[in-house]
């Protein structure tokens, strides 16, 4: 990351902070929107801009017929405009090098470049078309149209937003300062540490590589261990690199004055494959479900088309990530996954026997965790014969064994720290919310002056220090912020300044 | 909006509001210094009123750019200083928290340098490595009489080298790449299990620099030699006095019939009465580093931390507010060099050679403590049959100074009438010193004066070190003088003629 | 009928009455998942003797809004 680009974004957060304190609804409109496309121009270039504010005004004026005249085929013209868009930059290029034949003579194809975040903002506008068709009461300006389509904390790589979500937090005016800046303040540096540290953790490793060089399986054969090990180093290197790019960008929003819905929500606490959905990249699940599988799933009162529903979204889910033959296989492994788990769902309503409650979560959320994890097998590989082979030696009992393992020793252990360091730092903030809500019980039971027993009498003084720490939880958590993000800093420097002490005189 | 603020500013309390002048002040202190203080300080310096003289009293012997310096440094000093007192008012209003904030600072030093020394893999993995304390930790072992050892068997990679003295304000480009280091069983950078050389090579971090092992000069050497093998038992950070000791404890063993002492005058700097301190002052970290309590050591990296980050503060002031006397806009540390057939490229010179007159060396104590070095390596190897010789690595100043331009920054517009009047000197006193002793004497100056007359650059641009093209230059010279006693014949040749290279002998019987 | 729609999530979805209100939605209510999003839907089409659409269904995100998507079908909601 070059230290312009670094400026560049401060003073267009900067920029934006400030319109907090501007009463006038539209001027703050326009500058955010200045801002956004200030930022946008600089990271993809003038060319793209463009692009995006054709994309953004033609989505208003199909909103506007849509409006007027709500017909299924205006809006299939709606959306077969933005999917060819989205089509021609993201999929030409993959397609011309799968089918050579096909594009010959059109050389242009190879030299196709994404435009930044056309996937997270032709579904935007997607939303809204499809939204205006369903009714909904959105009447935005064009301001707040074209603001809603690039909004810099989101244009670039989600989170995806609903309009009707968007337009009155655009509209009205941002609460206390203060409160916004030191939650937003807290989001950026975690999703920073989280993104820039521990992700770059993961895919370099500690000292003789890490997960990349994992999946790099030249005349190596991975043993079955070392494939879970693998995937979940991937598992977790991907939710650190995306879940702390979201809190980045949740942050600066907030901090902004306009809050986000969340995207990710503890996913590895989830206990189903179908509540795993609810917690990962929330903003693009809930779009499929909203607007590509119930639709699709309605077109017939049939049990095995719902199914089939369930696969199709999930394979459109991995095509979106990108036009690769690994992705369509992991969209297709987690729709059988939901299919296989809604299948199970439906036999242990028939089957009277159940596991005690904490057993049965306990191994319903370990099974769950692998089976996720697994997954990331075909997600990361390099191609199909990789993951094949990868998936293979998971199902090998001969492939297991400490003798097979082919990774550095001290990946495993990382993995292990990430993991365990994880589940901890889950399990200790879970407590701390717990810890939280019984102290406000007991609060209310002292201001009721309610009979409290001799625990509450003999923990005075541990409440009483509880409550001047909180009161302070600033002083506490800021140095260890500020390591945090010397931390994030170092790494981000790494190609410059920062050499290793080897070549010079001690 | 403005109003806004400053309403918001009456109301507020009037701690906020001292903190808030004071950074005030300090910014405008900053800004006035960045646009005035350069074009203030040349005045007085070229001045000669009384104020001049009480202030610069030492002007007529200290370059402009040594004031500029001292200044920035100070004016960066005070800045920070208004800054505290700023953030201590702001804070003062919270006593319990501040002594929060201090005892979480203090656990979260600890913890985290608790963490990185018992996984000193994690300090290179979260670039923590550009601290000594820990690169040490990562990569060497501590040894009595050494001082210190890399580690035996070690791999390391950088994918990241420009060159040391590289850093991005000097607003240059400058592609990486990547170093592989892999060291054999004694710690050395050489393939493992070789335990029978012909020519051991000694010296400090010259011999060992390159990207990969084939492209040193201890491998081109061998390459050149084909059929003999060439052990490299160099390692940087050593002087004289270990390059000996190195020579006697893993050279002897491997029973050579030539040793090859390579160095630069800059290895001086470890002997000599001043330089003990130095010595001293590396001796007494190593000792911390691995034998010291946790608080000693937890003391040390926090220092060479505080270090680190005050050089990369004043780096980055020094950028934002420099200026040159003569040339706006070029960085003080700059050097433009034009060789024959290139345009002008930017480099930077890290070293610089003594610039002493030859015989003012010969005086000094270092020198004289390296004469006895020269001399006891020259008994050792006669009483184990090893022919000795002595090989002088210029500086990248010798060899280029004179095709320095003036488009230079000017902490070397300073320094370039002295550097250009004064090269060679060095390889004149060690000339005398070689004659003196009786040993046989290799200089790369004259083959490295060569390739700058036809244009070749064979130092790094940002770097004291040799490149690939100078390493190649001197393994050839060496190559070819080892190749005169194997043949039996002992040439001796007066200066190069145009276009081929002859290497340069002094032998004296 | 306010009871009955809501007496037809809870027993879809197995939660207790009381907990269901106008604004309760897949997002806020774990229970009702894909597998209940189409349950409901027959659920709803054989108590109240409609055929929905697909645009209606995706009217449904919310109880409040399938409630005011049966109003507008003219059905005793």
């Amino acid at each position: 990351m070059s230290s312009q680009t670094l400026v560049i974004f401060v003073s267009v957060l900067l920029l934006s902070c400030a319109t907090r304190w501007i009463p006038a609804v539209r001027t703050r409109q326009a500058l955010l929107l200045a801002g956004s496309y200030f930022l946008y121009a600089h990271l993809a270039g003038a060319g793209y801009l463009a692009l995006l504010i054709a994309s953004s005004l033609m989505n208003y004026c199909w909103g506007v017929l849509l409006r007027r005249r709500p017909t299924a085929s205006l809006l299939g013209a709606g959306i077969a405009s933005n999917v060819l868009l989205l089509a021609f930059f993201k999929y030409m290029s993959p397609l011309a090098r799968l089918w050579p034949g096909a594009f010959s003579g059109l050389d242009f194809v190879h030299q196709i470049v994404l435009p930044l975040g056309v996937s997270f903002w032709t579904f935007q506008a997607l939303s809204y078309l499809i939204d205006t068709y369903l009714e909904e009461e959105l009447e935005p300006s064009v301001l707040e149209f074209c603001l809603y389509m690039s909004f810099w904390p989101t244009v670039a790589s989600g989170p995806v937003c609903r309009l009707y979500k968007m337009l009155p937090r655009f509209r009205k005016l941002p609460g206390s300062f203060g409160e916004d800046f030191s939650i937003g303040a807290v989001r950026i540096v975690q999703g920073l540490f989280m993104k820039f540290v521990l992700s770059h953790l993961l895919a370099a490793g500690v000292s003789n590589g890490g997960v990349t060089a994992g999946f790099n399986t030249e005349g190596i054969q991975r043993s079955g261990f070392d494939v879970w090990v693998l995937a979940i180093g991937f598992g977790f290197q991907i939710f650190f690199d995306f879940a702390g790019y979201s809190h980045i960008v949740i942050g600066a929003a907030r901090m902004v004055g306009i809050q986000l819905e969340e995207n990710f929500n503890r996913p590895y606490l989830s206990t189903t494959p179908a509540v795993f959905w609810t917690r990962w990249h929330m903003s693009l699940s809930f779009w499929i479900r909203d607007y590509l599988y119930v639709p699709l799933t309605t077109l017939r009162r049939n049990r095995w088309w719902h199914h089939m529903t369930l696969v199709i979204a999930m394979v459109i889910f991995g095509f979106w990530h990108d036009a690769r033959l690994t992705l369509i296989l992991w969209g297709i492994y987690h729709g059988l996954l939901l299919v296989a788990h809604r299948l199970g769902q439906k036999l242990s309503r028939r089957i009277p026997f159940k596991l005690p409650s904490p057993l049965g979560a306990l191994f319903s959320w370990a099974a769950t965790f692998m089976l996720i994890c697994l997954g990331y097998i075909p997600f990361r590989a390099n191609d199909v014969p990789q993951a094949l082979q990868m998936m293979d030696a998971v199902i090998t009992p001969g492939s297991y064994g400490f003798a097979h393992a082919t990774l550095p020793w001290d990946f495993y252990l990382l993995v292990l720290v990430m993991v365990a360091g994880y589940f901890s730092y889950s399990g200790l903030v879970q407590l701390l919310s717990l810890w939280k809500t019984r102290r406000e019980s007991i609060a209310r039971a002292q201001a009721l002056d309610e009979p409290h027993g001799t625990w509450a009498a003999l923990s005075r003084p541990i409440l009483w220090s509880y409550d001047e720490i909180t009161a302070r939880k600033w002083w506490l958590l800021a140095p260890v912020l500020g390591l945090l993000l010397l931390l994030v800093g170092l790494s981000l420097l790494d190609n410059s300044d920062v050499a290793p002490f080897i070549y010079t005189r001690f | 909006m403005i109003l806004t603020v400053h309403s918001r500013l009456r109301n507020s309390q009037p701690r906020l509001r001292t903190s808030i002048a004071i950074v005030v002040l300090s910014l405008l202190m900053t800004l006035g210094y960045a646009l005035f203080g350069h074009t203030l300080i040349k005045a007085l310096h070229e001045s000669d009123s009384s104020v001049a003289n009480r202030l610069m009293s030492g002007r007529q012997q200290t370059s402009l750019v040594a004031y500029f310096s001292k200044a920035d440094q100070e004016v960066l000093k005070i800045s920070l200083f208004l800054v505290s007192i700023a953030f201590a008012i702001l804070l003062s209003r919270n006593p319990f928290g501040i002594v929060l904030s201090v005892m979480s600072i203090v656990v979260t030093l600890l913890l985290f340098f608790l963490l990185l020394d018992t996984f000193p893999p994690l300090a290179s993995a979260l670039h923590f490595d550009s601290i000594p304390y820990f690169s040490f930790r990562v990569h060497n072992l501590l040894d009595p009489e050494l001082g210190f050892l890399d580690k035996p068997l070690h791999h390391t990679e950088d994918h990241n080298f420009r060159g040391w003295a590289y850093s991005t304000a000097y607003g240059i480009d400058m592609a990486p790449e990547t170093v592989t280091i892999q060291t054999d069983e004694e710690g050395f950078r050489n393939q493992p299990g070789v335990t029978r050389a012909d020519v051991v090579i000694l010296g400090s971090s010259f011999p060992e620099y390159g990207p990969d092992l084939e492209d040193t000069y201890t491998k081109k050497v061998e390459k050149h030699l084909n059929g003999l093998i060439v052990v490299g038992l160099a390692k940087g950070g050593y002087g004289p006095i270990e390059f000996l000791k190195v020579f006697q404890r893993f050279g002897l063993r491997k029973k050579p019939k030539y040793a090859v002492l390579t160095f630069n005058t800059e290895d001086l700097r470890f002997l000599g009465t001043d330089a003990l301190g130095e010595q001293n002052q590396r001796i007494q970290n190593l000792k911390i580093l691995y034998q010291g309590s946790f608080w000693q050591r937890w003391t040390l990296a926090l220092e060479q931390a505080r270090q680190g980050v005050w050089k990369g503060l004043s780096a980055g002031f020094t950028s934002m507010v420099r200026s040159d006397t003569n040339q706006p806009g070029i960085h003080p540390d700059l050097v433009s060099l034009r060789l024959p057939g290139s345009p002008p490229q930017p480099l930077i010179f890290p070293s610089h050679h003594t610039g002493l007159a030859s015989e003012d060396f010969l005086k000094s104590p270092a020198w004289r403590q390296f004469e006895q070095v020269v001399i006891d390596f020259k008994n050792i190897s006669d009483q184990n049959q090893v022919v000795p010789i002595l090989a002088y690595i210029p500086f990248a100043t010798e060899t280029y100074s004179e095709y320095t331009t003036l488009e230079s920054g000017g902490k070397w517009l300073a320094r370039r009438d002295k550097e250009i009047a004064t090269s060679g000197n060095d390889e004149k006193a060690v000339q005398a010193l070689a004659e003196r002793v009786g040993i046989e004497l290799i200089s790369f100056l004259p083959a490295f004066k060569d390739a700058a007359r036809q244009g070749k650059l064979v130092y790094y641009r940002f770097d004291n070190h040799w490149n690939s093209e100078g390493r190649e230059i001197a393994a050839r010279v060496t190559a070819d003088a080892l190749r005169a006693h194997i043949d039996g014949a002992a040439s001796s040749s007066n200066g190069p003629t145009t276009g081929v290279v002859q290497p340069v002998h002094y032998l004296q019987k | 009928m306010s009871d009955a729609l809501i007496q037809l999530f809870a027993e879809i979805l197995q939660i207790d009455p009381t907990d269901l209100n106008e604004d309760s939605s897949p997002d806020n209510l774990k229970q009702w998942d894909s597998l209940a999003s189409m349950e409901l839907v027959a659920a709803i089409e054989e108590k109240f003797k409609v055929k929905l659409s697909t645009k209606e269904i995706m009217k449904m995100s919310t109880i409040g809004r399938a409630r005011k998507v049966l109003q507008g079908k003219s059905v005793a909601a």
